[in-house]
């Protein structure tokens, strides 16, 4: 064999090992896991290679503690600005960057089922997104007393992507109509103007640096605000993006009424260059009442660390592996979980089957693990493949989350006990007086 | 071609063969080094930054948007994020003031690093290439001083520097892959041949006019249907073998999107649109010129050579990214025709045009991003601001330079049928 043989064999043996490895079962693993004593907050990350790694603490007052998105898809159904079909590969991304940061609780819904779904949901832990630039008169058609605004109403969460909420609302396949009074409706603010929710189907993006807590920590740049609102009048809320000269925020958590909204002023057409900022605000667990306690950045291969002075009622960590295109990410409730105990909180890791969607990927100390595995469940989840979404197997979040067991075991408990559903697969509430 | 050879031979002087290659070598690796490490031009850079990320987050090639390639570059790249992670290189490091977009990538800037890691394997790549170069002139000319001299007007083109080691490009393992193929056949093995053309059509498709020329070549090297189909048979168990994963994942989509996304933005695109026109035109043009192969016996590679580089300089012509043209540079090389000096000279301003339009566009990510010399960098940039408006002419001296290929390309052909026709048999330079 001659030299040049040999060479031109090494190049394609090479290819071939480099498609052996890209689609072999992944050869990384990530983890996360943090506790908290008497010295700080610890954490630790679980690496078989080196990279950069940020862990960010983060207080709310709030009982939110969102682990499961309910996505908006109906084009069978429904019109969505501009057309599903850029919408539906967004979508798809969105869930994959989400699983990345080991936030499963991801399903996509049609405006009948998610009707159904907002009549049982645990208002703390579920989360609606719509991304759709309209909304289904079956939820929403401008009035106050419409399913969507009660359940913000009742203390539900909306996560808007891509759109001016409650501008348009769509009342079959091909028909939108839009309607007044949608900023005063979903801010609460009295006399509230409409032109404070900014709606221009081009690009706009703040200039300057995005200089806040929120996306120094978490590598966020929201630069968008073709969607973005101004927050005039409004008490609660954080912006995590940037603010144009006309005011308008890219990216704002509200409270809305007795719930709360996330607003995110981006459009579809740049999807690939923010969506892993949405889904890191997401899996990081902000609020609109969030505060940034703490912050450090370090290596895996220094994999532990201590945030020493964070205090507050309720916090929570988030740990994230890679640049601000995280590799794997995870958040880990504190003192949300157990906040009186002084036991040492839960530990979490993920295992590298992740990518092959395998349910029981999230491991849990041996303590909690036999209580939480009997009420476990798993389901394959309606997904509309013909759309070009495709399906996943999605585990069921039916671990009680800590808000709503402080809440069932506080003296005002709003909504009840919560329970499992084993046929929608979300956390829901039981309570005969829910409204 | 000769002419540029015969200057660089007698700019050598005295210098044997291995010494020609030796110090192109050198040359070549050190001013890659030195431009690569100052102007590495961020917009590929991120995109494989992107692709590895995916990588790594275990989404594969194709899970998540970023690479957007036929897989066979996208396995290379795997390797070498495996290669980079395992030394804990970091990718990159986000430039915020610029707020998260612009254009149409994000702004991380490259680690020194991690450019450097893809780099490497770009440079081992041009090594290779002018290396097979050498073998195939060596086996036309048996000489051993102009194969030495072929490699190094390769190695030491501006342009070939430029898109190794400014653009990060991987346009040169498309054309080390083909000449593979050129190569076995010429050594009579058909079935590795087609192996390596497999690979070379799923990394980019220019190689497509080439592979079906080479059938032709394939027939009139033995006459043998067998052995043509050995040659057939190869690409397809190679395309099939390289493709399966992307097959079964359900990817095909996605990897073609480098192709199918520049065929939509064709429509408002004058140029474009043209292309797709003339694809169905030229892959005519090229099966009657690969029956002419197959049925007047022609076994001559340097024609051959011309004939792989005309469809492929007309679709350039008209909608030429200026990394393209890299890969018509090694069959011009191969015509071995002095007039082909002409598109290589200016391929090589071409490559000195884009590398000024991109250092003054783009350097300004480099300063304050801890790379070394990074004031100096910023003066260069300053320096070369003018060029930031020389967009225009950078396109039009594009246009003009595939249309110096096409011209002197079908000049070459006429100058070489003709005597054929006569029975005078094909001229050689």
């Amino acid at each position: 064999m001659r030299g040049e043989h040999v060479a031109i064999a090494a190049v394609l043996l090479v290819i071939l090992a480099g498609m052996v490895v890209a689609y072999a079962p992944p050869i990384y693993s990530h983890g996360f896991s943090a506790w908290e004593d008497e010295d700080g907050i610890h954490y630790e990350y679980s690496a078989n290679h080196t990279m950069d790694t940020h862990t960010v603490a983060i207080s709310s007052s709030t009982s939110y503690d969102i682990t499961y998105l309910a996505v908006y898809y109906d084009p069978d159904g429904y019109a969505a600005v501009g057309g599903w079909d850029a919408r539906a590969e967004m979508l798809d991304d969105l869930g994959t960057q989400l699983g990345i940061r080991s936030f499963d609780g991801y399903g996509y819904y049609t405006a009948a089922e998610l009707l159904d779904l907002m009549k049982t949901a645990d208002r703390d832990s579920v989360a609606i997104l719509f991304a759709s630039g309209a909304l289904p008169d079956l939820l929403y058609d401008g009035t106050a007393d419409c399913p969507l605004l009660e359940w913000l109403g009742s203390g539900g969460a909306v996560v808007n992507v891509a759109g001016c909420l409650g501008k348009y609302v769509s009342t079959g396949p091909g028909d939108i109509t839009e309607v007044s009074g949608y900023a005063e409706l979903f801010t609460g603010v009295e006399g509230k103007s409409d032109e404070d929710f900014n709606d221009n189907p081009g690009t706009l993006r703040v200039s300057g640096e995005i200089d806040n807590d929120y996306a120094r920590s978490l590598g966020v740049y929201l630069t968008e605000y073709s969607y973005g609102i101004r927050c005039d009048g409004m008490d609660d809320y954080i912006s995590i993006g940037g603010t144009s000269s006309q005011g308008y925020s890219t990216a704002v958590i509200y409270r809305s009424g007795g719930g709360m909204v996330m607003n995110f002023g981006m459009t579809v057409e740049y999807q690939v260059h923010t969506l892993h900022y949405l889904a890191q605000v997401l899996a990081a667990g902000l609020d609109y009442t969030s505060e940034i306690l703490g912050y450090e950045s370090g290596s895996t291969s220094d994999p532990t660390g201590l945030l020493e002075g964070v205090s507050g009622d309720d916090v929570h960590v988030y740990g994230y592996i890679g640049y601000t295109r995280a590799v794997f990410g995870m958040r880990v409730n504190l003192r949300s979980h157990r906040p009186d105990t002084g036991e040492p909180a839960v530990e979490h890791h993920v295992a590298a089957e992740r990518r092959d969607r395998v349910p029981d990927a999230v491991e849990y100390d041996e303590d909690l693990h036999d209580v939480q595995r009997r009420e476990y469940r798993e389901q394959d989840h309606h997904v509309r493949e013909q759309q070009g979404v495709q399906a996943h197997q999605l585990p069921h979040p039916s671990l009680p989350h800590a808000a709503a067991l402080d809440r069932a075991a506080a003296p005002v408990a709003v909504y009840g006990p919560l329970r499992v559903d084993p046929v929608v697969g979300v956390p829901q509430v039981h309570d005969e007086d829910h409204p | 071609m000769i002419r540029v050879l015969d200057r660089l031979e007698s700019f050598y002087g005295r210098l044997t063969a291995r010494q020609i290659l030796l110090w192109s070598l050198v040359i070549g690796i050190a001013v890659r080094v030195v431009v690569g490490v100052f102007y590495t031009y961020p917009v590929e850079d991120n995109y494989w930054i992107l692709a590895s990320t995916n990588f790594t987050a275990g989404e594969g090639l194709y899970g998540l948007p970023g690479y957007y390639y036929l897989p066979v570059w996208g396995y290379v790249m795997v390797l070498i994020t495996a290669f980079v992670n395992a030394l804990g290189i970091p990718y990159g490091t986000y430039l915020e003031d610029f707020g998260g977009a612009i254009k149409d990538c994000d702004v991380v800037i490259p680690s020194m690093g991690y450019s450097l890691a893809v780099m490497a394997a770009l440079i081992v790549l041009d090594i290779m290439v002018g290396y097979l170069l050498h073998r195939v002139v060596m086996r036309i000319t048996g000489d051993e001083k102009r194969s030495a001299l072929a490699a190094a007007v390769w190695f030491l083109c501006p342009l070939t520097i430029a898109m190794s080691c400014i653009r990060l490009m991987f346009e040169n393992l498309e054309i080390f892959l083909l000449l593979a193929s050129i190569l076995l056949l010429m050594d009579r093995r058909p079935v590795p041949a087609g192996l390596a053309m497999g690979a070379c059509l799923l990394s980019k498709q220019f190689g497509i006019f080439a592979a079906i020329l080479l059938i032709g070549y394939a027939y009139a090297q033995t006459r043998d249907l067998r052995y043509t189909a050995g040659y057939v048979l190869g690409t397809l168990v190679m395309g099939l073998v390289l493709m399966a994963p992307v097959l079964i994942t359900g990817d095909l989509e996605t990897s073609m999107h480098w192709l199918t996304s520049r065929a939509e933005s064709g429509s408002s695109s004058s140029g474009f649109n043209l292309t797709l026109y003339l694809v169905p035109v030229l892959a005519a043009a090229t099966l009657v010129m690969t029956y002419l192969v197959a049925k007047k016996g022609i076994t001559d590679i340097p024609l051959i050579s011309l004939m792989m580089v005309l469809p492929v300089a007309i679709m350039m012509m008209v909608s030429g990214n200026v990394q393209y043209y890299l890969f018509l540079l090694p069959f011009l090389i191969l015509a071995m025709d002095r007039f082909t000096s002409i598109p290589y000279a200016m391929m090589s301003i071409l490559a000195v045009f884009s590398l000024l339009c991109f250092i003054s566009q783009c350097s300004i990510v480099y300063i304050d991003s801890g790379w070394p010399l990074s004031d100096l960098i910023a003066s260069v940039a300053d320096l070369l601001s003018p060029f930031e408006d020389m967009t225009g002419t950078y396109e039009h001296w594009k246009a003009y330079t595939g249309a110096s290929v096409v011209l002197v390309v079908l000049f070459s052909l006429y100058r070489r049928v003709m005597p054929m026709r006569r029975g005078q048999g094909a001229v050689s330079g």
